[in-house]
């Protein structure tokens, strides 16, 4: 049997966080909170997770600061990031894939069981 | 000073040279050689004369001073002054004539006599003179008075020539009772003097204090006098009967007859052109000792004339020979170096008459060789040059006759409009003023506009600026006309003022189309202010529909940007706002639906899945809000890339295949063959979705709904055709309007923002296409697209 994959998910909403911890723990993966960029980058360098989904607004540092510390780091710039954000603009999109992110969701436009599946894909 | 020009040859004038300063320094030397060759052997020659002349008359004073002595000494013999005291003296008395004799015995004097005071012989060793009285003689008359006395003279007894010497005889008292004589014989004299030096350098004349010659070798010169005599000196010799019997004529030695006359002792020496003789002569006088007879010799200077001369020829012959040499040299060699010079003077003229190919070989080593080859130099350049000069002259030659013929044309329509002009000279002064009062009219509403204005010409230079425009950039009139629009008017991008906006009056001045600054076009003015601005550039044309200028409109649209930008920020803000609850509510109904979160009901279900529904609908509108808002900003970017447009098409059918078999409505695709084109695919994409979903949700369960793809005309056209539910009438204006549902719509679909052919009719006019919408109510509807091939205008 297959590792138990971890999921880092950098997420400030409470209303988003408990479905990602319900779902994804269904799915059968090992999710670790995060509630700000600070601690996503600690966590992430600590536990060195298969997955990043991070957020881009949050409190104390937010995405784009924490998503660009984390590729400038070598312990860490290996790791799969996959940017969740409410925000869609163009620009917000391009600098995200500019400093290193798999892909760009808004949470709003893709269902749930569409992003599992996407996880899927990118944890084989 | 005029300037002399002597043709000669250079052989020529530096032989003349050479010759002449030659002849000049050889016959300087000449004279100056012979001068002192001739001065010098002259004064020796004197010299030698003058010693000899000396010598001669030592020698004969010698001979002379013989007889004087001897002279002397008769009257002191013993027995003489007694006999002459003797008045009863007995003539021709034995005992002194013993005397007399015995006394001449080793001397040999001709005769020795005494005469008593009256001048009578009364005693003589020669017998013949006994008895006479030579009481005219000066001897006698000179004696007798005390004064002994020397002469010569020719005896007029004997007829023979001697030298007398008489003496005075006195008593005891020393009174003079007598005169003794002695006649000695000029030959040992004569016989000196022929055997003398003298003879061999020349003539010489004994000659006594008369100046009358008396022993000479001269012929012709016996008992000649030197000069011309005194009448008394000629009478006194007669009576004298000094020289019997001889004629004694004058000979041409004047100089030396005064110097006898004078009796000067020291030698005298001159020179005297001898007209008997007819040579140049030197002539010496000396006097023989203390007596009156002088010796004078006679040189001919000829001799040493000619032997001067014999030098001086000998030089002058060899200064000539050296001379002929050299100047034969000095020829032969400047021949040789110069010979040279004739071949280039012919090389040159051969070449001036225009051989150029002449060729010319001097092998001399000098710097006529190097003269050569510069000449050759030359000749290679001049050919070059004459064939190119030939060239343009003809050139030249055939534009001159052209334009001349130009010039005559020219001038005869010069001619009729110089009067044309004239005439509309006096209409325009009217039309100018009034088109002063009218361009001040224009200026003055230029100046009042709010807008900026600048106008450029062909080359983009601004010609001119309104106020607005001036404000805007923040340059003058005066700084601004005559620069290019660009670097007065500084357009950036809004994004990063850094960027430059391209050259967009290029693009009007070119293709004479008006062009519009794309959104978000900044200014910055001099002062580094940034200013919003929206303008339009449209060119200028001329009466002939060419394109002279290009005048530029712009304004400053800050307060709509601020707008705009406020607006979007509004959205943004609430889009993303709006949409974080949806996002998490419909997660939450999927899990709820999927049962993760436990098994619902079957009613639940149901009541759940419409809830989800009206969820998703509010996502959708928040994402259609928000992507209407962008595209009326502008601000959706176009990324074009090569697209096959058939791939793009048959994805968005795959997309839409599920609702489409859910709704029983049939997709057909006929695409033909198109070229790839350059343009956004994400935005085709949507445009296609759009319309293709449109024709399948506004359907009936069977119906059809068909995509035809094809390219007509450099246009690419697209059309969707269903047989759906079709557009009434009255709302067909209204379609494309934002938000807007047919009144039929809601029938067939409950969901729907009205803004999916707004964006379409966005899109594709963005594009430099058209759209076209036909319809039938209950039949169906057709929409076409079509967009140009080869200019998509990517935004």
């Amino acid at each position: 049997m297959d590792k138990q994959k971890t999921i880092l998910v950098a997420e400030d909403d409470q209303l988003y966080a408990s479905v990602y911890q319900n779902k994804l723990g269904k799915e059968g993966f090992n999710v670790v909170l995060a509630v700000n960029g600070v601690e996503a980058l600690k966590k992430t360098k600590e536990l060195k997770p298969d997955l990043v989904l991070l957020d881009l607004i949050m409190p104390e540092m937010d995405g784009f600061t924490a998503l660009e510390k984390m590729k400038a780091d070598p312990e860490t710039k290996k790791i799969k990031v996959i940017v969740m954000s409410n925000l869609g603009q163009d620009s917000d999109i391009k600098r995200a894939k500019e400093l290193g992110a798999e892909e760009y969701f808004v949470k709003a436009s893709i269902s749930i069981q569409d992003l599992v599946n996407k996880i899927r894909d990118y944890l084989k | 000073m005029a300037r002399i020009n002597i043709r000669l040859p250079i052989i020529g004038k530096i032989t003349l040279t050479i010759l002449l300063s030659v002849t000049v320094v050889g016959v300087a030397t000449v004279l100056f050689v012979s001068n002192k060759v001739g001065s010098s052997l002259s004064d020796s020659k004197k010299e030698t004369i003058a010693l000899a002349n000396l010598e001669q008359s030592h020698e004969t004073s010698q001979v002379v001073s013989f007889g004087r002595g001897a002279a002397d000494l008769v009257p002191t013999l013993p027995g003489v002054s007694a006999y002459m005291e003797n008045k009863n003296r007995i003539v021709q008395d034995k005992t002194i004539l013993k005397t007399l004799t015995n006394f001449n015995i080793g001397r040999n004097f001709l005769s020795i006599y005494l005469l008593d005071a009256s001048g009578l012989t009364v005693l003589s060793t020669d017998p013949t003179l006994t008895g006479n009285n030579f009481g005219f003689r000066d001897y006698f008359s000179q004696a007798i008075t005390g004064q002994k006395f020397m002469e010569i003279a020719v005896g007029t007894i004997t007829n023979q020539i001697g030298i007398y010497f008489s003496n005075p005889i006195t008593d005891s008292l020393g009174k003079i009772i007598g005169v003794s004589v002695v006649k000695m014989d000029t030959q040992p004299v004569f016989q000196t003097m022929m055997a003398s030096y003298i003879t061999r350098l020349g003539k010489y004349m004994l000659v006594n204090s008369d100046g009358i010659i008396i022993n000479t070798n001269k012929e012709d010169a016996l008992f000649k006098s030197l000069g011309v005599l005194s009448s008394d000196v000629k009478s006194h010799i007669q009576t004298e009967r000094r020289y019997v019997g001889i004629d004694i004529s004058p000979l041409d030695y004047d100089v030396a007859q005064k110097t006898v006359e004078t009796m000067s002792p020291k030698p005298v020496v001159y020179e005297f052109y001898d007209d008997l003789d007819k040579n140049d002569e030197l002539i010496q006088v000396n006097e023989i000792g203390d007596f009156p007879l002088y010796l004078v010799s006679e040189v001919n200077t000829r001799s040493v004339d000619s032997v001067v001369s014999g030098i001086v020829g000998v030089v002058i012959l060899f200064i000539i020979v050296s001379i002929s040499l050299g100047v034969f040299v000095v020829i032969l060699v400047l021949r040789k170096t110069l010979s040279p010079l004739a071949k280039l003077n012919k090389y040159a003229k051969s070449v001036t008459s225009g051989n150029y190919n002449e060729q010319i070989e001097i092998k001399s080593g000098d710097e006529m060789e190097s003269l050569a080859g510069s000449i050759r130099e030359m000749v290679v350049s001049l050919k070059g040059l004459s064939s190119g000069l030939e060239k343009t002259v003809e050139e030249k030659t055939k534009q001159l006759e052209e334009t001349l013929s130009d010039v005559e044309n020219n001038n005869i329509d010069l001619e009729n409009t110089k009067r044309a002009v004239l005439n509309v000279m006096e209409d325009l002064s009217e039309e100018k003023d009034k088109m002063t009062i009218e361009k001040n009219r224009l200026e003055t509403i230029l100046a009042s506009i709010g807008d900026g204005v600048f106008v450029v010409n062909r080359t983009g230079m601004i010609l001119m600026t309104n106020g607005a425009a001036q404000r805007m950039s923040g340059l003058t009139e005066f700084e601004s006309v005559g620069k290019y629009y660009s670097d007065v008017f500084k357009f950036r991008v809004e994004d990063d003022t850094n960027k430059i906006y391209p050259d967009f009056v290029k693009t009007v001045l070119k293709t004479g189309e008006v062009q519009s600054l794309r959104n978000h076009t900044v200014i910055v003015s001099k002062s580094g202010m940034v200013i919003s601005v929206l303008d339009s550039a449209a060119p200028i044309r001329d009466v002939n529909g060419n394109v002279t200028g290009c005048v530029v409109v712009f304004r400053d649209n800050t307060k709509e940007r601020e707008l705009e930008k406020s607006k979007d920020d509004f959205m943004s803000v609430t889009s993303h706002q709006l949409r974080t609850p949806l996002g998490g509510m419909r997660w939450n109904l999927e899990m709820m639906l999927e049962g993760d979160v436990g098994e619902l009901p079957a009613e639940a279900k149901r009541v759940a899945g419409e809830v989800y529904k009206g969820n998703l609908r509010m996502i959708q509108l928040v994402n259609d809000l928000l992507n209407v808002n962008r595209i009326d900003q502008g601000r959706v970017m176009d990324e074009p890339s090569m697209v096959q447009l058939p791939e793009v098409i048959q994805d968005a059918a795959k997309e839409l295949s599920f609702e489409a078999s859910a709704k029983k409505v049939d997709i057909k695709l006929t695409l033909g063959k198109v070229p790839n084109i350059f343009i956004d695919p994400k935005r085709f994409r949507e445009v296609t979705m759009n319309l293709v979903s449109n024709a399948v949700k506004y359907n009936k369960p069977g119906g059809k709904v068909e995509v035809v793809l094809k390219s007509v005309d450099k246009q690419l056209v697209m059309s969707v055709v269903d047989n759906g539910v079709g557009i009434p009438k009255n709302d067909m204006p209204k379609m494309f309007g934002k938000f807007y549902r047919a009144s039929n719509a809601v029938h067939s679909e409950t969901e729907g923002s009205g803004l999916g052919l707004y964006v379409v009719k966005k899109f594709v006019e963005g594009w430099g296409g058209k759209i076209d919408l036909v319809s039938n109510e209950g039949k169906g509807t057709s929409i076409t697209i079509s967009l140009p091939l080869e200019k998509i205008k990517n935004n």
